[in-house]
């Protein structure tokens, strides 16, 4: 099973790809939330970071799930606890 | 009207959107590269013009030298064709190329070939694509799947709103990885307004063909739609969108039904056409400042996930939306948004006329 730096690592980077200024992923606040003023993704991002965390984790988000976007450590506790099968 | 609501899956009978050719034995008969002489079939031309004309769009998938495309010049037939993919690469790869660029699911796709190792290869490794034999070619245009389904001028102009579509991903590729920066280049004007009478065809259109971004996925009939637009609770708005490389014409619907202290947006659609540009965050900047303007305190928004609509519910998360527990159950959710706290932003890339 992997282990929690190593997916935020890979969350943050994900993240980052998805942000206009690309800033440096070890940057990124984690407790703020990840769209509109938090991290400022704005909705045209959301569906590619969605589409991004599942398939590099091998998890579904469904609409109930939502709410995990509200902070990067929500989303890493999400991708922990919901990775069935992490390749590399 | 809440009882004509069903359940999403059982009703997507897709229309075909978009027809993918082979080229030898299929537009003409022989092998081009073999062959220089090869003659175009009989009445392909006019077949071509026949499912153009229904605004379905053609594209070509060939095993082929680039060379081959040569011919479709010679034989005048290269404004038929948007994003033709003339290479060795397996058919099944560059349909599901064709369909992305064209951001339509591929049961909204039919493939023609003559040669069927390849109908089959499609069938079994792109699912939901439709397979015809070229040696039918005459009869695809009265096929029921191929038909305008609602003549409007968003309908038979869509051949060419692909090719200004083709220059705006040009461009998109020139501007490179800075967004913001391209979607102001495209100089959006979004007109959002009151549905009238003679917008119903087009209503009914989109209620049809839209998957992707529709808030419910339901298929009502025309009726129904006629009955909402008759009905005094309910009130139709439509959105069109102009940039700098064309008009896409009437691209949005949403219908609101006016309650005392809230607008319940009951359909959302947007055509998959103009999806990524941010028309689905001023739409709803529109339709939130209106609630407010007339006194609304709650806007809500019905949401029906299907199999591939889940970025409206995720773009309501975005805006800020939060579902209400008490009205949703397993079929169907409400999203709710305060207008207490002011209606929704406009994305500053698209001025709003209204």
């Amino acid at each position: 099973m992997a282990d929690r730096s190593s997916i935020e690592e890979e969350v943050r980077a994900i993240i980052s790809g998805q942000m206009p200024d690309k800033p440096d992923p070890r940057t990124i606040p984690d407790d703020v939330p990840i769209f509109r003023r938090g991290l400022g993704l704005d909705s045209m991002s959301g569906l590619s970071l969605l589409t991004a965390i599942e398939e590099r984790f091998n998890v579904y988000i469904d609409d109930d799930d939502f709410d995990i976007f509200d902070s990067l450590r929500q989303l890493v506790d999400f991708i922990l606890e919901r990775s069935v099968d992490r390749d590399s | 009207m809440s009882g004509t609501a069903r359940r999403a899956e059982s009703f997507f009978v897709a229309n075909v959107k978009c027809v993918i050719w082979d080229l030898d034995n299929t537009i003409w008969e022989g092998i081009c590269l073999e062959d220089p002489e090869v003659k175009i079939r009989p009445g392909i031309v006019e077949v071509l013009e026949r499912i153009r004309d229904r605004g379905i769009v053609q594209s070509i998938a060939s095993k082929n030298e680039p060379a081959a495309l040569e011919f479709i010049e010679k034989f005048g037939l290269q404004d038929f064709f948007v994003y033709p993919q003339v290479n060795w690469d397996p058919k099944e790869d560059n349909i599901r190329r064709i369909a992305e660029i064209l951001n339509i699911g591929l049961d909204s796709v039919a493939f023609v070939d003559d040669n069927p190792f390849e109908r089959e290869s499609v069938a079994a490794m792109a699912p939901g694509v439709r397979t015809y034999d070229a040696a039918d070619y005459i009869k695809l245009p009265q096929l029921p799947e191929m038909q305008l389904q609602y003549d409007t001028p968003e309908a038979r102009s869509r051949g060419r709103m692909y090719v200004d579509e083709a220059l705006r991903k040009q461009e998109q590729e020139h501007q490179g990885e800075r967004k913001e920066a391209f979607l102001m280049s495209l100089e959006m004007v979004a007109t959002p307004r009151f549905a009238e009478k003679d917008d119903l065809a087009r209503i009914c259109e989109l209620v049809t063909r839209t998957n992707q971004f529709n808030s419910t996925g339901i298929r009502y009939s025309d009726e129904e739609i006629e009955a909402f637009f008759n009905d005094n609770a309910y009130r139709f708005h439509v959105v069109s969108l102009v940039d700098k490389y064309g008009d896409y014409g009437r691209c949005g619907v949403a219908l609101i039904k006016d309650g005392s202290q809230a607008w319940d947006l009951e359909i959302l659609l947007l055509s998959c056409r103009v999806a990524g540009r941010g028309l689905g965050t001023s739409f709803l900047a529109y339709l939130t400042e209106s609630a407010q303007k007339s006194g609304k305190r709650k806007f809500k928004a019905r949401y029906i996930k299907t199999d591939r609509n889940r970025q409206i519910g995720l773009l309501y998360k975005i805006l800020g939306f939060s579902k209400n527990r008490e009205l949703s159950d397993q079929d169907s959710s409400v999203f709710e948004y305060d207008l207490e706290a002011g209606p929704i932003a406009r994305p500053e890339w698209i001025k709003i006329e209204m």
